[in-house]
């Protein structure tokens, strides 16, 4: 976190005068930043890691966290035999993607703090080995924080797994005001759910979702950098607790 | 030993059995006295079918009314039916008619009569009426197949339920043909099986029967195969290959070797007979007649596929000279065979493997599953240690437990004590003086095998033997072996005192009584008085208590798979008679004559019987019963038919056995006695097929399906969730929930409430708690275990049951925490920089830590020579152990110190001296604990995981080399905490949670391709003790 604040801070001087709308797929290939992410691919709390000119910062949900305990990591959906040898990944995406883990968020913001819109992703639940998984085995929560540091929340169903026990990505849609709404930075986080249909948050450490093909689109508008610098210093402090929920 | 002799013993002992019924009862008018059983269902189990006429079952919970309207409708019926079929022997009189319990009626027939009914259609059966006696021959009666309304009382298709229209796949050691339970044919007047002439009994075989008979030695297709015996087949290509030397009582063909006490045969015959021997065969065991034997299923045909022969090896124990042996490769092939051939069930009362689903048989047989052939195998004979063997889920796996008959004779000692024992014996023995074989040993015998009585070579001294009972001790040779060697030396009779493995009935060669352990040390100590005697009664018929579980009898739990319960079930497998092959003669010289007359075609050997005890006798009850059940339900699956058998299986009584090896646990009974009556009507069964089965051998035999298979079935989180009829949970790390799901059989929608299992030391909760379903409908439910006080590592036992107020479905439950962290005990890598996830299992809640060591590379020694020579692992454990270098064996003296996570010591092709050098590898610790491994060729590896500190022995062996001198360098590994390397992380959630999971990750980078890494990491609970340890084995 103090890095990000001191990346939005040198991001904030000298990016603001982009000023051009522009539709962006965080997809986790190509060039991803990993100097504030020691261990990657494996991602500790207080990880930071940058993508498509998005950062990402990773957040344990515990009371009590330590730096580097796991809570993500970047895998390989062509290489599932090795880094998911031992937890249940989606098996359709053989592409790079985020996994969410031990019941971990993430925030995500432009690293030009432009305020975005958040139009959709690709999201499936991670299942521990040996899990016999509901039909709807986890919800991911994505939780907007606009401007003004007020807050809305959407959640998404993942889906379950197949007869066969695998699981897959699938498309998700923002809708109504979360898709034209304007964030300074999104959590996302999720839920896991038993078999009578209960979901629960940070309790669990089972709540685990891989993402991938962020569709955010930055607006920037040099007029709210000042505003949003004053934001930041609120963020620290609401970002874990304001997430606690259970639905 | 001739036909005609054959011919004549049959019918002396024939005639002597019906002149005493006729003398007793009728005029000689020609007729004789049989029930004839009409196919239509009597009314207490006619469930609707006729036109007209409703359903008489009694309802659910209802006793069977016989006044009601309906029943009288459906009696009338029955009556008009009962006198067409009379009316069609018009001049027979009637003696009774049956409606209720048994549709059919008593008369007075005449030959020409009986003939006349069997071949009316509405006729399912008739039976020769006859006075009741003790059974001796009595697992049928034992396990209510002959009572009112018994399996065999039932019909279906049209048939009684015996077997009809089935074939049984008997992978064994041959078929003597001469046996009357084989015979097609039976007597047109008594019903007894003959040879030739008489009424043909059966019809071709069953259309979907492709198989056939095989010529051999000894065995002429045309001769000996029939309608009855509709298989016969050899495999020896395996045997034949391990160079051993066919004894003399072997024929290279489908008959089964010699019999008697000089040789091995008579086990193929057991077997088969007890499947599906005809019924009505007189048996007589040494001369004695016993009565009238049949198979479990007696209807059902017989395919034969001979696997086990006998060769010469003259350190056997029993005094025979040979030994007999089943090679997996002809095993194999005979199994392959029998599914092509479309058998319905296959019997296979031969040893396996105790660790491995694996293994080419088993994997034989998860194909023989799939393929709907039922398979029961054999527990083995090792009890009651825990070494049962068959742990395939997908086959159904017996125990062997006593039934009621009992064989006995007294001892009455000359101070007037009495003790009862298991005995055949004929000739009693009065006042005769008795004495220790452990006193009569000759000058060069050892103590300890004259206590033994051994034959060969020989160490009772006859001065001291002659005319005198002696005491010998059960164990290690044969106990025909010890009452021949008291003979041999001039002994009178014999008193066998048991080892704990449970008293034996049967033919000795002197006048025996077999005593259990506590009579036998009173025995023993009387023994040793002043002029001591015994009287030895002759065998009196009785009834004992039963069942019991067998000592001898393997017990659980599961060696391979602690999540899978084996055995399964427990069946008669004490004092059963069955055919046998025959001795041929009383030395080997006559019985090598015979032998070869068989094998020319001169001679046509007689039947015989005898009694066998063994988890071979019981497995064949089972596999009988099988398709009895697969009659009466055709489309029942062989996990469907293990359900039901399981499911409705009853409790032992208590074989006062101690500890784990108690008869009433599971690991010795399984789920309990089988018992086919309540087996045909289980309400609901668990079944599971080609997918449950891949899922299970993704997770466990990776390499024995393919990843087309894993890709449709998935793979089985966890053992315990195989949809078996029992559950069983080798570690619970705080709770588990276990997966079911059930079927309906029933005819009729049914709502099932469940009893949840009460386990020391655990909660239970069943959801959901009740269930309705339709026939042919499934309901999936979870079992949460939740541990509450059980102490680590022990076992505590329970049974889950489900029941609609008619049926009830019966499941062992049994179950023990593990250690507080379950991870995976090793991850591996091939990359210069990577990373791992896994699940590890945790049973508290907090803050889990780690240490961790690594990565550190391979550490090779310099080049060390030795020569070749065989040691198994148990010989160099020994040579290990004394710590001296030999010619073939380098022992390196290695320190492992405080706090390291992982040691390992390998050797690899490359790095040994010759190609094709076999080495083998142990690591032994100062406290005698061992690691081996034995590959062919020399990739060899042992590890251990946090191993205790100490001085440790690593022994290289060179089993076998086309050279005279071989080198090698040795690869080791000792990691610790202060090997730091390779970026080498370990990362852990910030909490973990009781009964919960969580996911660990492991990363390294900066690798070197073609070095050899090893680290690992130690999890260790809120007291920082490492409960686990997972080892990671990067090799770039």
């Amino acid at each position: 976190m103090k890095l990000r604040a001191l990346k939005t801070f040198v991001a904030a001087a000298t990016l603001m005068a982009a000023g051009v709308s522009h539709a962006t797929i965080v997809d986790f290939e190509g060039v991803i930043e990993t100097t504030s992410a020691g261990f990657f691919p494996l991602l500790g709390h207080n990880d930071e890691i940058v993508n498509k000119g998005f950062y990402i910062d990773a957040l344990s949900s515990s009371d009590t966290p330590n730096n580097g305990d796991l809570v993500g990591a970047i895998l390989n959906g062509s290489d599932l035999a090795g880094s998911c040898a031992g937890i249940v990944c989606p098996s359709n995406n053989a592409t790079t993607f985020l996994a969410g883990l031990n019941d971990g968020l993430f925030m995500i913001g432009s690293t030009d703090n432009a305020l975005f819109q958040f139009a959709g992703f690709d999201a499936s639940f991670i299942g521990a080995q040996g899990a016999i998984l509901p039909s709807v085995p986890g919800l991911v929560r994505l939780q907007g924080i606009k401007a003004d540091n007020t807050s809305i929340t959407q959640t998404f169903n993942l889906g379950g797994p197949s007869s066969t026990g695998a699981l897959s990505f699938k498309n998700f849609a923002t809708t109504g005001a979360f898709s034209t709404t304007l964030f300074q930075y999104v959590y996302f986080f999720g839920f896991a759910c038993d078999m009578g249909g209960s979901c629960s948050a940070f309790s669990s450490d089972q709540a685990q979702f891989a993402i991938d093909n962020i569709n955010v689109t930055a607006v920037p508008e040099p007029s709210t950098w000042a505003l949003m610098l004053g934001g930041l210093v609120a963020a620290a402090s609401f970002r874990r607790r304001s997430a606690k929920a259970t639905s | 030993m001739i036909k005609t002799k054959l011919a004549a013993k049959v019918a002396a002992l024939a005639a002597a059995v019906l002149a005493s019924g006729l003398a007793m009862s009728a005029p000689n008018d020609g007729r004789k006295t049989y029930i004839v059983q009409l196919t239509d269902e009597p009314a207490v189990t006619y469930q609707g079918g006729v036109a007209g006429l409703a359903a008489t079952r009694a309802a659910a919970g209802r006793k069977f009314e016989f006044q009601r309207s309906e029943v009288q409708a459906y009696v009338g019926h029955l009556r008009r039916q009962q006198s067409e079929v009379a009316s069609s022997v018009g001049r027979a009189p009637v003696l009774a008619t049956y409606h209720a319990v048994f549709n059919g009626f008593s008369a007075r027939l005449t030959p020409a009569e009986v003939a006349s009914l069997r071949a009316n259609n509405k006729v399912a059966n008739v039976f020769v009426d006859e006075a009741r006696q003790m059974d001796t021959v009595s697992t049928p009666r034992f396990l209510g197949l002959t009572a009112p309304g018994g399996l065999w009382s039932q019909t279906a298709g049209g048939s009684l339920v015996k077997g009809e229209g089935m074939v049984i796949g008997v992978v064994d050691g041959g078929i003597w043909p001469e046996g009357p339970s084989f015979f097609d044919r039976v007597d047109s007047e008594t019903g007894a099986p003959i040879m030739t002439g008489g009424t043909l009994a059966y019809g071709p075989a069953p259309a979907t029967f492709k198989g056939g008979c095989q010529a051999g030695e000894g065995f002429t297709p045309a001769l000996h195969c029939n309608n009855k015996l509709i298989g016969a087949k050899f495999y020896n290509a395996g045997f034949l290959a391990s160079g051993r030397v066919k004894n003399w009582s072997e024929f290279y063909s489908p008959r089964d070797s010699m019999g008697g006490n000089l040789a091995h045969g008579g086990h193929g015959d057991h077997t088969a007979s007890t499947v599906a021997g005809n019924s009505g065969v007189q048996a007589t065991v040494n001369g004695i007649p016993m009565g009238a034997q049949s198979g479990m299923a007696p209807r059902a045909r017989v395919a034969a596929y001979k696997v086990c022969w006998t060769f010469d090896d003259a350190t056997a124990t029993d005094g025979r000279g040979s030994r007999n042996a089943c090679f997996n490769s002809d095993s194999v092939s005979a199994i392959d065979d029998a599914v092509k051939d479309g058998v319905d069930a296959i019997n296979y009362s031969i040893s396996g493997s105790q660790t491995s689903s694996a293994d080419p048989v088993e994997q034989a047989f998860y194909r023989a599953a799939l393929a709907n052939v039922f398979v029961a195998a054999s527990a083995g004979n090792s009890g009651p240690a825990n070494q049962v063997a068959h742990i395939s889920p997908w086959l159904t796996t017996v125990g062997a437990s006593t039934h009621d008959r009992a064989l006995t004779a007294t001892v009455t000692l000359g101070n007037a004590a009495v003790y009862t024992g298991a005995s055949l014996n004929l000739t009693p023995l009065v006042g005769t003086a008795v004495v220790l074989a452990t006193d009569a040993a000759l000058a060069n015998a050892s103590a300890a095998n004259a206590n033994l009585c051994f034959s060969t070579p020989a160490t009772l001294d006859p001065a001291k033997v002659a005319g005198k009972i002696v005491v010998c001790t059960r164990g290690t040779n044969a106990r025909t072996d010890k009452s021949a060697a008291v003979k041999a030396a001039g002994g009178v009779g014999m008193i066998l005192v048991d080892n704990g493995a449970g008293l034996v009935a049967e033919a000795h060669s002197v006048p025996t009584v077999h005593v259990n352990v506590a009579d036998g040390a009173a025995i023993k100590v009387y023994a040793v008085t002043a002029g001591p005697t015994a009287s030895l009664s002759a065998f009196v018929l009785g009834f004992a208590p039963a069942p019991k579980m067998a000592g001898f009898s393997s017990r659980g739990p599961n060696l391979g798979d602690s999540n899978i319960l084996k055995p399964d079930v427990t069946a008669p497998g004490v004092d059963v008679i069955a055919a046998v092959s025959s001795a041929g003669g009383t030395t080997v010289a006559e019985a090598t004559a015979s032998r070869n007359a068989i094998a020319a075609g001169t001679l046509v050997p007689l039947p015989d019987w005898s009694s066998y005890q063994g988890t071979s006798m019981s497995s064949p009850h089972v596999a009988g019963i099988s398709l009895l059940l697969k009659q009466a339900h055709p489309l029942w699956s062989p996990a469907a038919i293990k359900s039901a058998l399981m499911t409705t299986a009853f409790t032992t009584l208590n074989d006062g056995q101690p500890g784990a090896a108690n008869g009433l646990l599971p690991w010795a009974q399984g789920a309990g006695h089988i018992d086919p009556n309540k087996a045909t009507d289980p309400g609901l069964v668990y079944d599971a097929g080609k997918l449950d089965y891949d899922a299970y051998q993704c997770k466990v035999n990776r390499s024995s399906v393919t990843a087309a298979d894993c890709a449709a079935s998935g793979t089985l989180a966890e053992t315990y969730n195989l949809n078996q009829p029992s559950i069983t949970v080798g570690a619970v790390v705080g709770s588990v929930t276990v997966t079911r799901t059930v079927t309906n059989v029933g005819s009729t929608t049914a709502t099932y409430s469940a009893t949840a299992p009460v386990l020391t030391g655990f909660t239970a909760v069943v959801t959901p708690a009740s269930f309705t379903l339709a026939p042919g409908a499934k309901q999936t439910f979870t079992v949460k275990l939740t541990a509450a006080g059980a102490v680590e590592n022990v076992w505590s036992f329970g049974a889950l049951t489900w029941t609609d107020g008619i049926h009830v479905v019966r499941s062992p439950v049994q179950m023990r925490t593990g250690k507080a962290i379950v991870a995976p005990a090793e991850m591996t890598g091939t990359t210069v920089s990577g990373s791992r996830l896994f699940t590890v299992k945790t049973g508290f809640a907090g803050r889990m830590t780690s240490i961790k060591g690594g990565l550190k590379d391979v550490t090779m020694s310099g080049p060390m020579s030795l020569s070749p020579g065989a040691e198994s692992q148990a010989t160099l454990k020994t040579v290990c152990a004394a710590g001296v270098d030999k010619a073939n064996v380098k022992v390196v003296n290695v320190t492992i110190p405080a706090g390291t996570v992982v040691a390992k010591f390998a050797l690899r092709d490359a790095d040994v001296g010759t190609a094709g050098d076999d080495y083998d590898v142990m690591l032994l610790s100062s406290s005698g604990s061992s690691v081996y491994s034995g590959n062919d060729g020399s990739n060899e590896s042992v590890q251990i995981a946090s191993p205790a500190e100490g001085n440790y022995k690593v022994c290289v062996v060179l089993y076998g080399s086309s050279a005279e001198r071989s080198t090698f360098k040795l690869s080791s590994w000792i990691v610790t905490p202060a090997d730091v390397f390779g970026n080498f992380n370990v990362m852990l959630p910030s909490q973990v949670y009781a009964g919960g999971t969580a996911t660990v990750g492991m990363g390294w980078s900066g690798l070197t391709p073609g070095n050899r890494y090893l680290g690992a990491a130690q999890f260790l609970d809120l007291n920082g003790v490492p409960q686990a340890t997972t080892v990671l084995s990067v090799n770039p």
